[in-house]
């Protein structure tokens, strides 16, 4: 330091100011010494990742998956407890009325044969469409399906000599709602007007006649016949239809009669 | 220096010409933030020391609430959230703004534009925050945790921030080199997450308030992200940036930071909603909150093993560098608080410590052992650079550290054993809640002890600092950087 105030007198001579000179780079390598020595600007490696952590994290996303589908509520709103269970008190899913369901199985199980118009294959396969072994009593219906038919039988002024699938439990064996659905389908269907088939009556005959291992001929099918069981109440709705059509014709009369 | 791998070429030849020139920009970008770096410090510390004395009149209150009892502003309430928001807006985000700049400026080799106006910004965010806290503790705080500050404040801190932030944003634009290193991604990204955080937190619940649970899903949707998309972000970034600046050694794997990063990106959004398990929030929500909290164990493993292996065998090089020394310390404290962080998350571990001294103890261990301390070490690195003196005491940043270390580890320690058997007892309904409280009295003290530890690593910290400040020339750089270990003079600061 006192080299610099030397330096710094009044009559600064040529050797003086050198050395100032020299000082300053002095200083102005103190100035960047902090530079100088510092590392360089950082870099990144390229270390792979190791394998084990791809499993750890593959465990955890798995973990999270399945802890989301087991205390998401179903992702409702209104779900708060983690324990909420969405589906116990979902409305149990509505039945499919019998009528359709029966259509359903008849397209893929009958109509190969029968044909989708029920009219059958002239010669070969019986119709359905009108046959009254199909609308008459319903016990022969279920015979014919849970066991089959076999050997002569006459539908609608026509014999026919084939073999019929079983379709009970001894053969193709169908639900008991598939088999009361496609009953009451071909009952009901191209302008058959019989009585639907129930799922208890199907019970009935599949407890009656599931042991049975051979088909029926049409000669043993109108034998030991039990009563027919009561028809379903009908259905409100085409009564109170009637009475709003009555109704409304009574508007329009009182309406005329203004 | 041998042990590292890399050559260095500045240890081949200090004076190559690439080098040199790499070594002029820097100092021109140290030249161009010099002036708003330092006034950011300057109010981060200030802020600290403010923080500290509300923090120790919160701590005492909680066991001896008859002091300081005669006026309303100094009740409880108000002086824990002036503490927070000193901490977290003020000491934290200065020296965010801070070191955060600094780094993204030198990363980019962007020198700082115009760094007048940073500071005019940064003194109305300084501005903004001293209303918001005045008027915390005048009775105009809000009750919302985290948001506390009144909302004539708010928008003066909104505006400042992105004035403040644009400042990084532009750095990115104007970077040169093709390679963007894992600080700058991190760096970036929370310069876009925390405005959005803030304003969108501002408007949907002091603005224009959304009904019901959507407010406090806001809430804590924001609380938590400040600490997960801003503190720590900022922090990682810090980290990635001194270890291997110090210790000359590139970071381990590229790819693990990828992975660290997006990991982090893609969980962390979800996860704030862990703050209300329990609550009236319907039942996905959640959670999706905790499988999310579980996810970041993957960032957080490999954010962990990342900095481990860029360190690991330098050990002695660590415990002698006073900025590694607090930086290794905030990075191992980070995979730690993570961890536990996450099984806090799980619901039959929250129904023990939620609404417990637990929670508190976290937030320490994450604001305090994390990201105060690696920020401590990016103070210590940075402050030679640009004022281009070195620390004047080795002493001082020895009581710094050992007050810090071991003032947080008390702290963290009563409020993790105090609040697990809170949460136990509060659980069982023969034990009467006056029961509990008393049962924490001792734990409560014990923090106490570990403010007054840490309000001398504040203390000893902010002298140093001020001293190296103003008393200029007192050491030359020529004598080489504040070790921390005489042993050997030769090495990194
Ligand atoms: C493989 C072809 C075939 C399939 C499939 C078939 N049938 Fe038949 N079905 C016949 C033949 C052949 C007869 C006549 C049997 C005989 O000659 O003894 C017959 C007779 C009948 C009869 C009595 C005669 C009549 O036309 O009224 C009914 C009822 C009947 N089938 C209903 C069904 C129903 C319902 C299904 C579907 C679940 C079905 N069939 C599936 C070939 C088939
Ligand atoms: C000087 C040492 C410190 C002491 C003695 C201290 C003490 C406290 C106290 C007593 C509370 C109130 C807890 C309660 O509600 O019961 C608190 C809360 C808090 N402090 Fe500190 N603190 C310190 C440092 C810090 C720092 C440096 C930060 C941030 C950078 C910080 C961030 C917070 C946060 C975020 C909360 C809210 C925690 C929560 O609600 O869970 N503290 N602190």
């Amino acid at each position: 330091m006192s080299e610099e105030k030397h330096s710094s007198g009044p009559h600064p001579d040529n050797k003086a100011s050198l050395e100032q000179a020299a000082m300053q780079d002095d200083n102005m390598q103190d100035v960047h010494a902090q530079l100088m020595r510092e590392k360089e600007e950082p870099k990144e490696g390229f270390s792979p990742v190791p394998i084990v952590l791809m499993f750890i994290f593959a465990a955890l996303c798995f973990w999270g998956g399945v802890y989301l589908v087991h205390y998401s509520g179903g992702f409702r709103w209104d779900a708060y407890s983690p324990n909420f269970d969405p589906n116990a008190d979902k409305p149990v899913p509505k039945e499919i009325p019998l009528f359709e369901r029966g259509q359903k199985v008849f397209s893929q199980q009958c109509a190969v044969c029968h044909q989708a118009s029920g009219a059958g294959v002239p010669g070969v396969y019986p119709p359905i469409a009108g046959s009254e072994w199909v609308t008459e009593h319903p016990e022969v219906l279920a015979r014919i399906l849970i066991n089959g038919l076999n050997g002569p039988i006459e539908v609608m002024g026509n014999t026919y000599n084939g073999n019929m699938p079983a379709f009970g439990p001894g053969g193709l064996n169908l639900s008991n709602k598939d088999l009361a659905g496609v009953m009451t389908y071909i009952r009901q269907e191209w302008g058959n007007a019989a009585s639907e088939m129930s799922v208890p009556m199907v019970d009935t005959y599949l407890a009656a006649y599931a042991s049975r291992s051979t088909p029926w001929t049409a000669a043993e099918l109108k034998e030991g016949l039990g009563p027919i069981p009561e028809p379903e109440p009908v259905a409100e709705e085409a009564t109170e239809g009637e009475a709003d059509a009555a109704q409304a014709g009574d508007g329009q009369a009182e309406e005329a009669a203004h | 220096m041998d042990t590292a791998p890399q050559s260095n070429s500045q240890i081949a030849n200090p004076y190559s010409s690439k080098d040199a020139a790499v070594r002029a920009e820097l100092s021109e970008i140290d030249a161009s933030i010099r002036s708003s770096a330092l006034f950011f410090t300057v109010s981060a510390i200030f802020w600290l020391l403010a923080g500290t004395v509300f923090a120790l009149i919160t701590a005492y209150k909680a066991h001896e609430p008859a002091f300081m009892a005669d006026g309303a502003w100094s009740t409880f309430g108000r002086m824990r959230s002036a503490h927070l928001n000193a901490m977290a807006l003020g000491w934290g985000n200065n020296i965010i703004f801070a070191i955060g700049l600094w780094i993204m400026a030198r990363l980019c080799r962007a020198p700082i534009r115009h760094g007048g106006m940073l500071t005019i910004a940064g003194i109305f965010w300084n501005v903004g925050l001293t209303i918001g806290i005045g008027g915390i503790i005048a009775g105009d705080i809000t009750s919302v945790e985290w948001l506390e500050i009144p909302h004539y404040a708010t928008p003066l801190l909104a505006i400042s921030y992105a004035l403040i932030g644009v400042w990084g944003i532009v750095a990115f634009k104007f970077r040169k080199g093709e390679h963007v290193y894992v600080s700058q991604w991190y760096i970036l990204a929370a310069l876009f997450w925390f405005p959005w955080l803030y304003v969108i937190a501002q408007v949907m619940i002091i603005w224009f308030p959304a009904r019901g649970v959507v407010q406090s899903v806001t809430n804590w949707w924001f609380a938590h992200n400040v600490l997960g998309l801003w503190l720590t972000p900022m922090a990682l970034a810090t980290a990635y940036y001194l270890i291997p600046k110090v210790l000359g050694r590139p970071i381990y794997s590229y790819y693990l930071s990828v992975l660290g990063f997006w990991a982090l990106a893609i969980f962390y959004n979800w996860a704030g909603v862990h703050h209300l398990i329990g609550g009236p929030i319907p039942v996905w929500l959640i959670s999706a909150g905790i499988v999310a909290s579980v996810m970041m164990v993957i960032p957080v493993i490999v954010v962990g093993l990342n900095h481990h292996m860029s360190v690991v065998g330098l050990h002695k090089e660590v415990w002698r560098s006073p900025t590694l020394r607090f930086t290794v310390f905030g990075a191992i404290s980070y995979t730690l608080v993570s961890l536990i962080g996450s099984s806090m998350a799980v619901r039959s571990v929250n129904e023990i410590t939620h609404f417990t001294d637990f929670t508190v103890g976290h937030a320490h261990h994450g604001v305090y052992a994390f990201f105060s301390m690696i920020m401590f070490g990016g103070v210590y690195y940075m402050m030679p650079r640009l004022l281009k003196r070195e620390w004047p005491s080795a002493t001082l940043i020895k009581l710094h550290f050992w007050g810090s270390a071991v003032g947080i580890s008390v702290m963290l320690f009563a409020l993790h054993v105090t609040g697990w058997i809170q949460g136990l007892e509060m659980n069982n309904p023969d034990i009467s809640m006056l029961e509990v409280v008393q049962n924490s009295m001792p734990w409560l003290k014990a923090r106490t002890v570990s403010g007054v530890l840490l309000s001398f690593a504040h203390v000893a910290f902010a002298v140093n600092f001020f001293w190296m400040l103003f008393a200029a020339g007192a050491v030359r750089a020529k004598q080489g950087p504040t070790l921390l270990d005489s042993s050997s003079k030769e090495g990194a600061a």
